[in-house]
């Protein structure tokens, strides 16, 4: 095949497989040494989730039947669940327990073809319906009696599920910081904060960079693995990849991604014309940006002969998703659910990680470790939130919940572990129709290797409060998403030093409550 | 706590207007002049020094060590005489290749006619020709509709071409006299008539440098048809576009102001419907808009300096334009704007009654600008940035605001560079970007953000003739779907071809039309007009490419950020898809339905007719390769491939690309006859136009 030899004959040149392999770089570096494959799926919700209507505080500071209590609940400043009520106001997700309709099956996997959660509803009534409330589990992960204090949105039962059963943590109150943070320290300036806090771009850019005052760096992911050193081989399919884009936190000094789509496509070559457009894009030019083109193009002529056997291996998994379908499909309202369009593209961004990670367990085994980059959009929910967020959480869940039982039975369940971040979490504070750019929210962590849980904080989201950076709810973080980061990134084999280097503010966290290493992965 | 910092304001020598209300009006040109409105108290006056309170730790002197006024006015001084008193860096002997070259950056692409015009008048005539050349906005002996008219008009051969009545009814039904379209998540057919007409503009338009200005600013001032309750309101941004069209040659005062009021950008931005606070509610006004209207569409989030550099502080690190507390007040001046209702009203739905933020797509209008309702806004006086701002709601209010975003220091440089981005070069020297924002501070007689002088300016720049462009790094990497319709133009690109009787059959005759299907192109290309997966376009201004010599150097290239090995193989393909829709194939055409495959016509007739006047061939155009010697098929090879490169890449393909690409065309054996002639014209294009000679614009 002529993409093969363009392949190989591409391979052979050095300047060039650094440009495509940038794992490989001419500079000596120790190089990591791992046995086994482990990878990490970073997910991020663009836009900036509304984690605190995604984990719902369930707890009671006051006895609900004191009335006066629980009025003096929601005029203090207590964190439970009447204080999020009385700011959240017509947002307000119900303190209704409805974790008697998560079923399961033979199997033990949620199973909503029987019993289905959503029956009689419409997707925004289910939203604000109420939580599925979660216990603690005990050192065995076998759920408790006793309430976590948290619930999960109605709309979710596969990620309550998942932390019903050990695969799912939750981190409270975190995002970008520099140093632990308080109200009195930002109105006495003497504080450093993150870069234009409550912008998208810069605060997608810091979650990236992993440096929370430095948006100009590069990506924490790309810093790990020039760290790493040459650990995967010379095959591109082995490099970090990107299936929404451009990566920032893949991208490195001299190390990048793939990006790929979900359906790649190779060259139609009908016309043998890759010889010479391959030959001309080799050519020698003074000028800088087509030098950089050329290289470009090699690198899509060498991949375009490598995706066709990835990407051909369509696997069919034994597994049912929760509707018993098969289990990358996507549901429609025909399932029995509440009829609307899932968010296909998430599911479809998983299915195409499962299968580079697929290939590469079996036919790839010198790459060791890989992390993906995938994204979700629509989550500026200014207005119509209780219309536009239910579906977002719902697309969420479903994607999960898919990928969790794929990496279960590819047996690669704790291999696995993928996160979320977003931009930043919303106000507390309803605008009315929605609610605007904010700083702390929740985030997830699942896969065999987590330990189901509540780590961090469920703020007081008075506004105005202890913790509003003014006053419509903008809560200040309590956990550093550089903690979440070093967390993951212990269980992936990383050692302080490296961790030190890579996020210069970890050491900020240190003697805070939960350091470098949160406790939600499993020990190794 | 508040201090007081210092901004240089910079073009002193020619006046400069920092007002809250008013701007523009000065028709004094000479001699320098200071105007600061008596009405804003918090500015303070100090010689040649703007001073008004930022929320900063940051102290004046830092500021003004970053800036001093003496440099900036020698350096001015220098540019006004630049500018007036010396263009003899403008070619006036126009090569086909200089024409080309300047072509290339003020409009879609250079095509055989744009080319030989340049070269007659020359290049500066021919810059105030298209400034002033007729448009749909300004004149109605001008053969072109506005996007709006021109895409209804698309929508409704679309919809039914074959029964009047029909079609009668169904425009009666659904479309108000506004060209407003009454159904209720729009229809997709209404995303193909606005790609139609946008191709339409872009391929064949009169007024190119218009359509390419408006294209930029369309990068800037972004609303994007990816959300799902946009996707198929079609009429929503052929009506937005408009805006685009037309300010694009009038005052960014202006563009800024309807961008504000126009109901797609209410659409997307959500500041359509948006209430004054409400204590008993918890309500407060939605920051969407407010924040990005500041963020990305006028002051940016650092304060610049005129050339485009940050401001340091003494830390050495930028210094925030606005702080929260901004967002907030700028929040309660976009109170009160909703889409205002559509003509057309349906019996049966019961929310046909106009009501303030609760107008679904079924009852709203996208086509008008959004109209004011005074008792959801709020009247209380605003601070923001340091400008007081009366409450005085309606087009005055937001007239007030306008004035100060447009006056802002940093807006000038932040606009104009992004300009030049788009148009010239990634990477502006900061003394081209400061030449530039001083002609959208004023242009000359007093008016700031005068579009028609900041594009002369930044087209007829020293820095774009190549000879005076003093770094390597000058240029830019084009946009894919820029380089894909730089290709259609400059083979002659035409719509109307005789398509295959099928398609009429079909209800749809798409004669006189060109077809680019929304999805294909995104997909193809990964952007599209309109089409930015965010209000953060489809690159970011300073995405630099992973690559040592250009992150060493802080080179950035913007368009690459979307240059995956994806989009460069799907690229390379749609070229190779393009060389087959040449004149002698078009019957043969397929014909699936209009929203799988993009319809156009292009001719190699200018290459074949190189080719066969040197070598002999017979009545059907077939050389008889055999009795050709080899100097005379490495003859007309040599003449195709030179032809293209003059044709393409302007004499720039470097020597090995040409050598390589004689070589193996000469040694390639494809048969004897017209087709085969053909098929190397086809190779050499396909070779031309994706090489990385071509996808640089220098």
């Amino acid at each position: 095949m002529n993409e093969r030899r363009d392949f190989l004959k591409f391979m052979g040149k050095t300047t060039a497989v650094a440009a495509l392999s940038p794992l490989v770089m001419a500079e000596e570096l120790h190089s990591a040494e791992f046995t086994d494959y482990k990878a990490i799926v970073y997910v991020l919700l663009q836009g900036g989730n509304d984690a605190f209507n995604m984990v719902i505080p369930t707890a009671f500071t006051a006895d609900p039947n004191d009335a006066e209590a629980v009025a003096a609940e929601a005029i203090s400043d207590g964190n439970g669940y009447y204080n999020y009520e009385k700011v959240r106001r017509t947002l307000a997700i119900k303190n209704v327990d409805l974790s008697s309709e998560l079923i399961t099956d033979t199997e033990g996997n949620l199973d909503t073809t029987t019993t289905n959660p959503y029956s009689g509803a419409t997707i925004d009534e289910k939203y604000l319906s109420g939580s599925y409330h979660i216990n603690k589990l005990d050192e065995d992960g076998v759920p408790t009696n006793e309430p976590m204090g948290i619930g999960i949105n109605a709309v979710m039962p596969e990620i309550a599920h998942l932390m019903n059963t050990n695969k799912l943590a939750v981190i409270g109150n975190v995002s970008a910081l520099v140093e632990p943070t308080t109200k009195q320290q930002i109105e006495e300036s003497s504080v450093r904060l993150p870069v234009h806090l409550f912008a998208h771009n810069h605060q997608q850019r810091v979650h990236a960079t992993g440096i929370a005052d430095n948006n100009k760096t590069s990506g924490w992911a790309g810093r790990l693995f020039k760290e790493f050193g040459p650990i995967n081989g010379l095959n591109p399919i082995g490099n970090n990849t990107s299936f929404s884009g451009y990566a920032h936190v893949l991208t490195g000094n001299s190390t990048s991604a793939l990006s790929l789509s979900l359906h790649p496509r190779g060259y139609n070559t009908r016309d043998r014309v890759i010889d010479l457009h391959s030959d001309l894009a080799d050519t020698s030019s003074s000028n800088p940006f087509e030098r950089l083109y050329g290289t470009f193009i090699q690198r899509a002529y060498g991949l375009s002969a490598t995706l066709g056997d990835v990407f051909s291996n369509s696997r069919s998994y034994n597994t049912s998703d929760s509707y018993g379908g098969s289990l990358f499909s996507v549901p429609t309202g025909g399932s029995g659910d509440v009829g609307f369009d899932y968010s296909e593209s998430l599911i479809g961004k998983f299915e195409a990680v499962a299968k580079v990670i697929d290939y590469n367990t079996n036919n790839n085994t010198e790459v060791k470790r890989q992390i993906f980059y995938i994204d979700m959009g629509g989550f500026d929910t200014h207005g119509s939130q209780v219309n536009d967020h239910p579906y977002l959480l719902r697309g969420l869940s479903i994607a999960l919940g898919k990928f969790q039982l794929a990496m279960e039975e590819l047996g690669l369940s704790n291999q696995v572990t993928t996160m979320t971040v977003s931009d930043f979490g919303r106000s507390s504070g309803s605008n009315g129709d929605g609610t605007d750019h904010a700083w702390a929210g929740h985030n997830l962590i699942m896969g065999g290797a987590v330990k189901s849980g509540f780590y961090g904080d469920i703020p007081d989201f008075t506004l105005g409060g202890a913790q509003d950076f003014s006053t419509r709810g903008r809560i200040i973080p309590t956990v550093a998403v550089d903690q979440q980061y070093s967390t993951v990134l212990k269980w992936y084999g990383v050692d302080n030093t490296t961790l030190d280097t890579i996020f210069p503010n970890l050491a900020n966290f240190d003697t805070t409550r939960y350091g470098r290493d949160m406790g939600f992965m499993k020990s190794v | 706590m508040k201090k007081v910092i210092r901004m240089s304001v910079i073009s002193l020598t020619t006046g400069l207007l920092l007002t809250a209300c008013g701007g523009g009006g000065s028709s004094s040109s000479t001699p320098p002049v200071e105007i600061v409105d008596d009405q804003n108290t918090t500015e303070e006056v100090d010689d040649q020094n703007t001073t008004y309170e930022v929320d900063d730790q940051n102290t004046t002197e830092e500021v003004e060590d970053q800036n001093t006024t003496d440099e900036v006015e020698d350096q001015n001084t220098t540019d006004e005489e630049t500018d007036q008193n010396n263009t003899s860096y403008i070619p006036t002997d126009v090569s086909d290749n200089i024409a080309r070259s300047f072509l290339e950056k003020s409009t879609f692409g250079p095509d055989a006619q744009s080319v030989s015009h340049i070269q007659d008048i020359g290049i500066e005539a021919w810059v105030n020709e298209q400034l002033n050349a007729p448009s749909a906005y300004d004149s109605n002996t001008d053969a072109h509709k506005t996007y709006l008219e021109r895409a209804i008009y698309i929508y409704r051969y679309l919809k039914d071409d074959q029964n009047a009545t029909s079609r009668d009814a169904y425009v009666a039904a659904h479309i108000d006299d506004n060209n407003s379209v009454n159904i209720a998540s729009g229809d997709w057919k209404l995303r193909h008539a606005f790609s139609s007409t946008w191709f339409e503009n872009a391929l064949d338009a009169e007024d190119q440098l218009r359509q390419r200005m408006a294209y930029a600013l369309s990068q800037i001032l972004i609303i994007s048809s990816s959300v799902d309750t946009f996707k198929r309101r079609g009429e929503a941004y052929s009506a937005f576009y408009d805006i685009l069209a037309k300010d694009a040659l009038g005052n960014y005062r202006d563009l800024l102001f309807n961008v504000t009021k126009s109901p797609a950008m209410g659409l997307y931005l959500t500041s359509r419907g948006n209430q004054k606070a409400n204590p008993e509610t918890g309500r407060h006004p939605d920051e969407n808009y407010a924040r990005e209207v500041m963020q990305l569409f006028s002051i940016g989030l650092e304060q610049l300096n005129l050339d485009g550099t940050p401001i340091l502080n003494s830390d050495g690190n930028p210094i925030p334009t606005y702080n929260i507390t901004d967002i907030e007040e700028m929040a309660r001046i976009f109170t009160g704007w909703d889409a205002t209702a559509s003509q057309i009203t349906w019996g049966t739905r019961p929310n046909q009654r106009y009501t303030f933020g609760k107008s679904d797509t079924w009852t709203a209008s996208f086509t008008v600008p959004m109209k004011f309702t005074a008792e959801y806004h709020d009247f209380g006086s605003k601070t923001v940035l340091g400008y007081s701002i009366e409450g005085v709601g309606g087009d005055a209010e937001l007239r007030s605001i306008i004035d100060v975003l447009v006056d802002y220091p940093s807006t000038a440089p932040f606009i104009s560079k992004q300009l030049i981005q788009r148009l010239v070069t990634s990477n502006p020297t900061p003394a081209y970007v400061e030449r530039v924002a001083s002609v959208f501070r004023d242009n000359g007689s007093g008016v700031s953000g005068d579009m028609k002088a900041v594009l002369k300016a930044i087209l007829l720049d020293e820095e774009v003739f190549r000879e005076h462009a003093d770094s390597e790094y000058f240029g830019k990497a084009k946009e894919p779907m820029m380089a894909y319709i730089q290709m259609l133009r400059a083979f002659n690109v035409e719509n109307s071809p005789p398509w295959k009787e099928s398609y009429i059959t079909q209800g749809v005759n798409l004669d006189g039309l060109y077809v680019f299907p929304f999805e294909n192109v995104s997909k193809t290309f990964g952007q599209g007009p309109l089409m930015a997966p965010s209000v953060f376009n489809f690159y970011q201004s300073d995405f630099i490419a992973n690559d040592d010599e250009f992150f060493n150097n802080g080179i950035v290239t913007p368009e690459l950020q979307i240059q995956t090995a994806q989009i460069m193989i799907n690229y390379s393909n749609k070229i190779r898809t393009a060389t087959y829709i040449h004149e002698k194939l078009k019957l043969e055409i397929n014909t699936r339905p209009i929203h799988y495959q993009d319809r156009y016509i292009i001719d190699f007739e200018e290459e074949v007719a190189l080719v066969q006047s040197l070598l002999a061939h017979d009545s059907n155009g077939d050389i008889d390769w055999d009795s050709l010697s080899e100097d005379e098929g490495k003859e007309a090879i040599n003449a195709l491939v030179d032809s293209l490169n003059n044709k393409l890449v302007f004499g720039n393909m470097n020597e090995e690309e040409v050598r390589y690409l004689k070589e193996y065309l000469f040694n390639a054996d494809y048969g004897r006859n017209y087709s085969s002639m053909l098929k190397i014209i086809r190779i050499a294009v396909n070779a031309v136009a994706t090489s990385k000679s071509y996808m640089i614009q220098r």
